[in-house]
């Protein structure tokens, strides 16, 4: 691999990637390919499985998002079903984890200095 | 389109999903990459993708021009191009600030002669891409770099991770990348994944924190603050530009690994640096060493000259470094107390007695810090004035409101306590989530996600360097 930059200039360089060591493996050109397959595939299947959960347990910034979407006819119905799935996470508890640090944020947010007069 | 948005979450997917399902599709991947980096580009105006695609052309057709013609020609060529970049960038960022100054500068000789500005809207990036457009043709002359297809520059200038605020990308270090299928190991996407998310904490809560809750309040009225409360907005400024910035070039590098692009390192915990040559190893790390190579080393003749000459040629690099962020008497004086201090920093080298201990390395980094402090104050107020009299009332010792709160001073020692950290701190961590399974993984970084949305307070603030 004759990149450009040299290895370990970047930070998502790890020493146990490190190009020279995968060429030296037995397995040669396979190794690569094989390292690429499942870092591809890890982060592939890791990024669904966020997303997929964020789309459960985060409704807040779905139904931001969609509230900020200019009042168009196509926009009314993606709206209704932002406010809609939010309203429901709500009733199933979806939204606890969300909704107990933006609590706690807020009371950290406010609280005063100690011995600090009122 | 701002990292921290659904909307970039719902584009990055599916460029990720297309751009590894095109990965033996040689140049057809990169025109994909290049489309939708002109629909984010075109998401802040659609009419700067066309300055983009101007200037990219402009700088193929001067590379093609110095292979086709070497030598004498070849250097006027570069001239040329260098130039065009220059006009641009002067253009869009100095006309009306220039404008505004000769103006002034006839009616004070009684010469009322009304000047008309043009109210130029500042393409996003433009210091940016033209930079790296410069360097491309420099690059090219020198033989550093071979000359890129149009494609490929094209690509270079426009890759959206870094379009807008950096890193700048040397051609020599993207260009081989282009022409090799693309690659992702395991331990690079769990980094990539680990930058982004510590780009995101660190831009949402501590940077958007520390700008509403702190800075901004004190720096738009600091006749009703405190001397305290002056003194930690200037800390909590350096903090919050730090974290803002570095942000985005922790996530523009994350993003660009999970693409199969590896990007060099930006920042490297400048506020640990025991000196300020030490601070401009670490702070902007692609900007500092595009000035040291493309302007005071080629340009201002760096440090193989006389001492008198390589003083100028630093304090001009700096002054000139100042500019490059933008039109404001300002930014000249931030660039010119860099300039200054390195400049002592290396008579001091020079005269300092041979028997006089070293002084301890915590005292240089507290000397540095506050050297950076001081400066920042000049960066952020909007003019001279405003930023003397900040500093005025801190030497008063100013009476007024104390509105800092130990959630925005827990925040300030957040960002200082991250420069202390081990080093490779992103790698450890890379390390370890990359020998979790896929759905662990998954779920860590929901969990970082859905806390970083319970912190976040109402909306996201751009970037700082989105308007240099």
């Amino acid at each position: 691999m004759s990149h450009g930059l040299p290895w370990g200039a970047s930070p998502i360089d790890l020493a146990d990637e490190a190009p020279d060591e995968v060429k030296s493996l037995d397995a040669g050109p396979d190794t690569r390919r094989q390292s690429m397959g499942s870092g591809l595939g890890w982060a592939a299947q890791a990024m669904v499985m966020s997303s997929l959960a964020l789309l459960a347990l985060n409704s807040h910034a779905f139904a931001n998002w969609a509230d900020q979407l200019p009042v168009t006819r196509l926009s009314e119905p993606v709206v209704a079903l932002a406010d809609g799935w939010h309203d429901a996470a709500g009733r199933l508890g979806l939204n606890a984890v969300v909704d107990r640090v933006e609590a706690a944020a807020t009371a950290m947010r406010k609280a005063p200095w100690p011995n600090a007069h009122p | 389109m701002l990292f921290p948005t659904l909307a970039f979450h719902g584009f990055f997917i599916l460029v990720f999903c297309c751009n590894w399902l095109m990965r033996r599709a040689g140049d057809w991947r990169l025109i994909m990459l290049l489309v939708a980096s002109w629909i984010f580009y075109g998401w802040f105006d659609a009419r700067f993708v066309v300055l983009l695609q101007v200037s990219a052309m402009l700088n193929w057709g001067v590379g093609r021009l110095i292979v086709a013609q070497p030598g004498r020609r070849a250097r006027l060529w570069l001239i040329a191009g260098v130039w065009a970049n220059l006009l641009i960038l002067a253009f869009f960022k100095y006309y009306d600030f220039f404008l505004h100054g000769v103006s002034s500068a006839l009616a004070g000789a009684g010469l009322g002669v009304g000047l008309k500005t043009l109210d130029i809207i500042l393409p996003v990036g433009v210091s940016f891409f033209t930079f790296q457009g410069i360097s491309y043709v420099v690059d090219v002359w020198k033989g550093r770099s071979e000359p890129a297809r149009l494609l490929e520059l094209t690509f270079l200038m426009s890759f959206f991770p870094h379009l807008v605020a950096g890193p700048i990308v040397r051609p020599g270090h993207i260009l081989p990348q282009l022409r090799e299928r693309p690659w992702l190991g395991r331990g690079a996407a769990a980094s990539s994944l680990v930058l982004i998310l510590w780009g995101l904490v660190k831009k949402t809560v501590i940077a958007n924190e520390l700008g509403m809750h702190l800075v901004d309040p004190v720096f738009n009225d600091p006749s009703r603050h405190s001397a305290g409360d002056l003194i930690l907005a200037a800390y909590g400024y350096s903090i919050q530009i730090y974290c803002d910035f570095s942000a985005y070039s922790d996530m523009a590098i994350g993003l660009a690994g999970l693409l199969g692009f590896r990007f060099p390192a930006n920042f490297n915990q400048p506020y640990r640096a025991s000196s300020l040559q030490d601070f401009w190893r670490r702070w902007h790390i692609s900007l500092s060493s595009w000035l040291r190579d493309y302007l005071y080393i080629e340009v201002l003749g760096g440090s193989r000259q006389t001492l008198w000459r390589t003083c100028v040629a630093l304090f001009a690099t700096m002054l000139l470094g100042g500019l490059w962020h933008g039109a404001s008497v300002n930014f000249l004086i931030w660039g010119a107390l860099h300039g200054g201090m390195l400049v002592c920093e290396r008579l001091w080298g020079l005269v300092r007695p041979a028997g006089l201990p070293k002084a301890p390395v915590w005292l240089g980094r507290l000397y540095t810090f506050h050297i950076v402090t001081v400066a920042w104050i000049f960066f952020r107020a909007k003019t001279f004035g405003e930023a003397t009299d900040f500093l005025g009332r801190i030497s008063h010792g100013q009476q007024g409101a104390f509105i800092a709160l130990p959630w925005t001073v827990g925040m300030i020692a957040l960002g200082l306590a991250c420069q202390f950290g081990p080093q490779d701190a992103i790698q450890q961590l890379g390390r370890r989530l990359s020998q979790a399974p896929f759905w662990v993984a998954g779920l860590l970084v929901t969990l970082v996600l859905l806390v970083v949305e319970g912190l976040r307070g109402a909306g996201v603030a751009p970037f700082i360097y989105f308007q240099f």
